[in-house]
């Protein structure tokens, strides 16, 4: 997998060695004896992070595996657990525990608590994953909203409604709550795939990279296009949405890519019907 | 028309923190089987946009799959004066009716919709403009066929078949049910033959009139 289509950059490192700090926290919460001596070590500073976890109890490496649905410790034996922690794409949260919270949070021992937070800053600091990082992170693209001055629609008024932040889980879409077949989106300028109804709120009346609709089926998704009124994104533009998606992880495999054409008048407002311009099923 | 209103928000305002597909719409089945059909579904068209209203055609075909020729009509003359700008921030559902009739029944909605007399040549040109520009959401395409077609083979997992209250096999049944009236006619199935027959008719629009 790895080199392949594997899309771990630095916020996923970042989000991994959080993910590490979680997991130790709760191996101490929970008293788990195989976990509680556990402790993250980076053995490889690489684009695609390795990790081994010396484990006090067996006397053993467990090594971590990173890929895009999170890290996976390998068991070590028929009483150890097999844990998981997400690593979610685009903007990394950035509340990365500092020795002083770990140690107030009682979850590790001061020595184990030093090593979890260098290895943290590790990562953080090293150099070939800050450089990914800025791919990961960097807004391929600004689309402005050509009407940020509007009020904020409302369910009542406008039909508005959030859905939620999507959450790429092997390629397809996972959201809290249920998820009909169409449905406007955005992805914004943190790298959010935000889903719902009316771009203007959706979007929150900032930019965004990516702003259309979408068809979801089972999660996959079937069908993506550019139609937005707020944004009107270009053709220029919509044709970069399928990069942009890509790199949140979406598996756009078949997916029935359209891309209209907007023709405005001077207050913005659209001058008649949008024209479909380009179609193709994406591979 | 308030009856109808009020039903139809009130179903919007439950979809989606409520549910989603068929399973949500049914529902409301015995209650939209109490209003006029189609009052109903204009009070949607209006109000709604098209990804809500094409959900809604498609999980609660009991609203019109009984529908003859003059229903279709008359949900077209109904649905009255349509946007020839879409504002801003809307992609309405006043469209539905032509292109659910060309897409999914594979009747020629728009012929319908041209030759009818009891709709102005204001709208009917509007329905011309919007049916030239989306001409290829006047056709299925492959996902579409996916979705409803009860036998395709998921290999990959990617449709949920139990979305949709509708199927290939009964939407062929209903178009063959239309087609027994003589002012039915089918609209191509190949998106390449639907584009030239849409631009031929675009072509001579200037001949368009209140003709039938």
């Amino acid at each position: 997998m790895a080199g392949d289509t594997l899309k771990v950059y630095g916020n996923a490192a970042r989000n991994t060695a959080q993910g590490l700090i979680d997991i130790a926290i709760e191996a101490a919460a929970t008293n788990n004896p195989h976990l509680k001596a556990a402790s993250p070590i980076i053995k490889e500073k690489t684009e695609l992070p390795r990790f081994e976890y010396q484990s006090e109890m067996y006397n053993r490496d467990i090594t971590g595996k990173v890929n895009k649905d999170g890290i996976t410790l390998g068991k070590v034996a028929e009483t150890a657990v097999e844990l998981s922690a997400p690593v979610i794409g685009g903007k990394v949260s950035t509340a990365v525990k500092t020795p002083e919270t770990l140690q107030s949070l009682g979850a590790l021992p001061n020595a184990k608590v030093r090593q979890t937070a260098n290895a943290v800053e590790n990562i953080i600091s090293d150099p070939i994953l800050a450089k990914s990082d800025d791919i990961a992170s960097k807004p391929v693209q600004t689309i402005k909203n050509k009407f940020p001055d509007e009020p904020m629609p409302t369910a009542v008024t406008d039909k508005a409604k959030i859905i939620g932040v999507a959450e790429i889980v092997e390629g397809k879409i996972k959201v809290n709550g249920q998820l009909p077949r169409y449905v406007d989106f955005v992805v914004d300028i943190d790298g959010k795939l935000i889903l719902g109804n009316k771009h203007h709120l959706l979007g929150n009346a900032n930019d965004v990279q990516a702003a259309g609709r979408m068809k979801i089926n089972n999660g996959k998704v079937a069908e993506i296009n550019n139609l937005s009124g707020h944004y009107q994104p270009s053709v220029e533009e919509a044709m970069k949405f399928p990069e942009i998606l890509r790199k949140l992880g979406l598996d756009l495999n078949r997916t029935h890519f359209r891309v209209f054409a907007f023709e405005s008048t001077p207050s913005g407002n659209l001058n008649g019907f949008p024209t479909a311009v380009h179609r193709e099923f994406l591979k | 028309m308030i009856l109808e209103e009020n039903l139809s928000q009130s179903i919007y305002n439950a979809y989606i923190n409520e549910g989603v597909g068929k399973d949500f719409f049914a529902k409301f089945a015995a209650e939209v089987a109490e209003v006029n059909a189609i009052e109903f579904l204009v009070a949607n068209f209006k109000t709604f946009d098209d990804k809500y209203n094409l959900e809604l055609m498609l999980c609660l075909p009991q609203i019109w799959d009984s529908f003859q020729i003059d229903d279709w009509l008359e949900l077209m003359k109904t649905v009255g004066s349509r946007a020839n700008q879409i504002k801003s921030f809307e992609f309405n559902g006043e469209f539905i009716d032509v292109q659910f009739l060309c897409k999914y029944l594979e009747i020629d909605g728009l012929d319908l919709c041209l030759n009818y007399s009891q709709i102005s040549l204001e709208d009917k040109q509007i329905v011309l403009e919007y049916a030239k520009a989306n001409v290829f959401d006047f056709v299925k395409n492959t996902l579409d066929y996916q979705d409803l077609d009860t036998e395709y083979e998921d290999l990959n997992n990617e449709i949920d078949k139990n979305y949709y209250a509708i199927d290939l096999k009964r939407l062929k049944e209903i178009k063959y049910n239309l087609l027994s009236d003589t002012r039915a006619k089918e609209f191509p199935t190949v998106e390449e033959a639907a584009v030239d027959y849409v631009n031929e008719i675009y072509r001579h629009k200037q001949y368009l009139q209140i003709s039938r």
